[in-house]
Formats: C-alpha cells, sequence, structure tokens
C-alpha cells in the first residue's frame, strides 16, 4: 500500500511515529516528517491508520492505487 | 512535615441558575476555582456564544468548532488584548503574540524557527540533563510539594537552555518571576505593572549584552539567532530582543508547569497509568496529549476588530472575546465521552495549543519539557500517591492548573 505525508501541513508534532513507528520516522535533524509518498506493506495497515488518524494536522493520507499505469 | 492544604472556610456558592452562572462567568470567581469543567460542559451544551457581564463584559466561545473559526480569522478577532480585563504588560506590544497582520506575519516568521522541532531536538540532551538534575534534588526525599519543588523548575530549565542564557541563572530568573508575581497582584495599574517588569528587563538586557560580547557564531540558542536575525532588513534592537524574551517567559513558564501538574496528579491518583508509563514509555506521547486534552488549561482573548454575526450573535467592534482553548477539548461534537481519559483515541487534532497564525510559538518545547519530565521520573520513581491526608489545590484563574500537590513514594531506603 502506499501513503503520502504532506510536507506543507507536517508540523513536527512527530505523533505518526510516536504512535506507529513501525510505519513512520521522523527526521531527528529536522523534527519533521520528510518521507513523503513511500510504500509499506499491507500486513501494516492498521499502523498506518493509526498514525494517519492520530495526525494532528491531518497530513496524512492513503493513496488509493491506481487501476492500470494508464494516464 | 506536610500539612493539608488549607480548604478554604467558606466556599462561595455557585448562582443558582444557568443564566446567573454565565452572565457572572469568570476565571477568577471563588465557585469555579476547584471545578471549571463541570459547569463549563453545560454552558458549552447550552449555547456556542453566551455573554459574561463580569469585569467589564464579555463573550465566550464555548465549542471547538468556533474556537477554530476565531483563530483562523485574525483579522476579525485581533490579539491586541489578551486578558480580560485587557493589561498592557510592556509600553510597547508584545512580540509576537500581541501583534496583528503583516506585523505579526514577519515577527512570526523571524521567531518561528528558533523553536522548531530539529531545535528542540537539537538541545533535549541538555533538557533532560536539567530534568534528572530537578528530580534527583527530590528523589531521596520520599516526599515533595511537586509544584514549587519540581514542576515549576522544568519550564525555567528549558527556557534557559534554549535562550542560551545558561543554566547558573536558574535561581536568579525564578526569583526574578516570583517577585514580579507578587508585584503585579499588588499593581493597581498599568504603570505599577510597568514598574514592576523592570527587574526582568534589565537581567534579559544583561543576558542578550553577555551573548553577544561571548559570540553567536554556530550557535542555536534563540539569543544568538536573535543577535542575527534581520526584520525589515535590519538588525533586531536591544529593546525588540528583551520584549521577545520576557514575552515567552511569560507565555512559557505557568502554562507548561501548569500542563506537568496535571498530569502528574492524574499520574498520581492512578497507578495503572504508572505502570503503563513504565511498561510502555513509547505511550508517553500519547498519554501527554490525552491527559492534557482532559484537563483543559488555558484560555487566552481576543478583540473584535470589525462587527461579526455568528449563530445569531453579532459582536460588535471593540468586544472582548474569551477562548477557553482547552475546553475545546470537552465538546463532545468533536470527542467522545470527553470527559472519560482515554489513551487509545483515534485522533489528536485538538486546540490545547490554539491554532492559525497565533498557535504557540513554544508548543514542542513544551511538549519535550513534559516527555522527559514523565520518562526521567518514572525512570526514579515509578511508584507514588497524593500525600495520604492532602489533597492537589486545584485553581482557574488564567491558567488553571494545580497550586500544590504533595507526593510520597517509597525511597526502598532499606535497601
Amino acid at each position: 500500500m502506499r501513503a503520502r505525508v504532506d510536507p506543507e501541513k507536517c508540523m513536527g508534532h512527530g505523533m505518526c511515529e510516536a504512535l506507529a513507528s513501525e510505519v513512520y520516522e521522523v527526521n531527528e535533524e529536522t523534527g519533521y516528517n520528510e518521507m513523503g509518498e513511500f510504500e509499506t506493506p499491507d500486513e501494516r495497515r492498521a499502523a498506518v491508520l493509526k498514525g494517519m488518524t492520530g495526525c494532528p494536522e491531518q497530513a496524512i493520507s492513503i493513496l488509493v492505487d491506481a487501476p492500470s499505469a494508464a494516464r | 512535615m506536610t500539612e493539608a492544604p488549607a480548604k478554604p472556610d467558606v466556599v462561595l456558592e455557585a448562582p443558582a441558575t444557568l443564566e446567573e452562572r454565565i452572565r457572572r462567568w469568570s476565571v477568577y470567581q471563588p465557585w469555579l476555582q476547584e471545578d471549571p469543567v463541570t459547569y463549563f460542559r453545560e454552558i458549552q451544551e447550552h449555547a456556542p456564544i453566551v455573554r459574561s457581564d463580569e469585569l467589564g463584559g464579555y463573550w465566550i466561545l464555548t465549542r471547538f468548532e468556533d474556537m477554530e473559526w476565531a483563530a483562523r480569522a485574525p483579522e476579525i478577532f485581533s490579539s491586541s488584548a489578551l486578558s480580560i480585563p485587557a493589561h498592557q504588560m510592556f509600553e510597547d506590544k508584545a512580540i509576537p503574540i500581541q501583534l496583528d497582520g503583516d506585523e505579526h506575519r514577519k515577527w512570526r516568521q523571524a521567531l518561528g524557527d528558533l523553536f522548531n522541532p530539529g531545535v528542540v531536538n537539537h538541545f533535549t540532551p541538555q533538557l533532560r540533563e536539567a530534568t534528572i538534575d530537578a528530580i534527583e534534588v527530590v528523589a531521596d526525599q520520599g516526599h515533595t510539594e511537586f509544584i514549587s519543588e519540581v514542576a515549576s523548575r522544568f519550564p525555567a530549565e528549558a527556557f534557559l537552555i534554549f535562550f542560551g542564557i545558561g543554566r547558573e541563572y536558574l535561581k536568579q530568573i525564578r526569583d526574578h518571576k516570583d517577585w514580579l508575581l507578587k508585584a503585579i497582584r499588588k499593581a493597581h495599574n498599568d504603570d505599577d505593572i510597568r514598574a514592576a517588569n523592570r527587574p526582568l528587563m534589565q537581567f534579559f538586557s544583561d543576558a542578550i549584552d553577555r551573548r553577544r560580547a561571548e559570540g553567536t557564531e554556530g550557535r542555536r540558542d534563540v539569543l544568538s539567532r536573535l543577535l542575527e536575525a534581520q526584520i525589515d532588513g535590519r538588525p533586531l534592537t536591544q529593546a525588540e530582543m528583551v520584549n521577545a524574551a520576557f514575552t515567552n517567559m511569560l507565555a512559557a513558564f505557568d502554562t507548561t508547569t501548569a500542563m506537568i501538574s496535571v498530569v502528574f496528579t492524574y499520574l498520581a491518583e492512578h497507578p495503572e497509568v504508572q505502570d503503563l508509563v513504565v511498561a510502555h514509555p513509547e505511550k508517553i506521547p500519547a498519554i501527554i496529549e490525552e491527559l492534557v486534552r482532559h484537563d483543559p488549561i488555558s484560555a487566552t482573548a481576543r478583540v473584535v476588530a470589525e462587527d461579526v454575526e455568528r449563530h445569531g450573535v453579532t459582536m460588535r467592534k471593540g468586544d472582548l472575546v474569551l477562548i477557553p482553548w482547552g475546553m475545546s477539548g470537552m465538546d463532545p461534537r468533536v470527542f467522545d465521552n470527553p470527559t472519560e481519559v482515554d489513551f487509545e483515541r483515534s485522533s489528536t487534532r485538538q486546540l490545547v495549543f490554539a491554532i492559525g497564525p497565533h498557535r504557540c510559538i513554544g508548543m514542542h518545547v513544551a511538549r519535550r519539557v513534559l516527555k522527559l519530565a514523565v520518562e526521567e521520573w518514572h525512570n526514579r520513581i515509578p511508584r507514588y500517591v497524593v500525600t495520604p491526608g492532602t489533597r492537589p489545590l486545584r485553581r482557574y484563574t488564567t491558567v488553571r492548573g494545580i497550586s500544590q500537590l504533595e507526593l510520597t513514594w517509597d525511597t526502598g531506603s532499606a535497601s
């Protein structure tokens, strides 16, 4: 599955990493999540969701896979 | 030996009707000191905007949605007055908290980066050391009055570290701050307040002079960065730097102490949560978020800059509006069973630090201070109780929190 952390919305609260460190990583130097768009195994869906709903800025979204490579 | 905090002999009772309780609402009311939340929730259910006649009269926004709306409309809700009644702490407006519009934007841009999460990570090792030092002073005693001896020290230490003033000034800055609070309480007018400010103004000015003399290169502390900063293409004046430092201290000390105090009071009363913290330290950030939601702390004011209508209420230019940010966490439209503590809540979106352009500039610092306090305390004192025969002394006022918290623990001195 794919997810995205919007760098414009991320405020560096670090809640994603605190709630689901198996999926999310905050850059130690800057304190922000700089993962952008990333791929993670489907088994981690629950953790992805936990970090997503827990983000105070609603900066995280799950990307729906395009049905084909068209466009 | 510790004694139970004195209970007031005369408990002034709340007015009998809801209408009267709204009309008489003020953070200073004796009947609201112990538990403003229960009374506030009743008002929150009654109406989104109400009017109190106290302190010259002001509006109160009661719900999450309306507080967020006001926070995101700074052109309507000016920050030029932040308290009710409106005090002017300095001769100039407080930087950046009291500024509006473009002026606010440029200062906020200059200052915002000085407290970003990367800076917080940078200073965390020093902050952890200071946290440990503060706890070790009391750890072997087996008891403490937690607020004055422990909690209030953390934000002072953090301030001295982040501003690059140096931890050796701890006693000095805390003495100045205590003296200032007493002087403000006795002040009759804004002139008295400004006279009371002078010793701290001098303290900050001296700290800036020392930093300038010792050099700022490569340093990430606030004073170094301010000395190197530009605003409107010119360096900051000494007065502006003193203003910003002073403002930051006023905004940080009591609020952070209050946050720490409500979190530790809850922990002291819930041994099962102490166990959770010890067994699962990785849950500490979520535990802290939930506890600061559950215990409303901060409220600030705004001034209506242009007539505005909302929910059928017209607020006129010049009216004062109280925004009790913390109370937004009690809104059942946003949080299921808001009075319950639930560390597994799916959303941590809250207004504890407000939102919009005036969102708390030090929120990342405050959270880190709190996290380190919880971690390092439980590393040394994993089990503690509110001292039998005492009870936490709660207050509402401008920053809701705990004024006195007697804690007791086993020092294991038998070993």
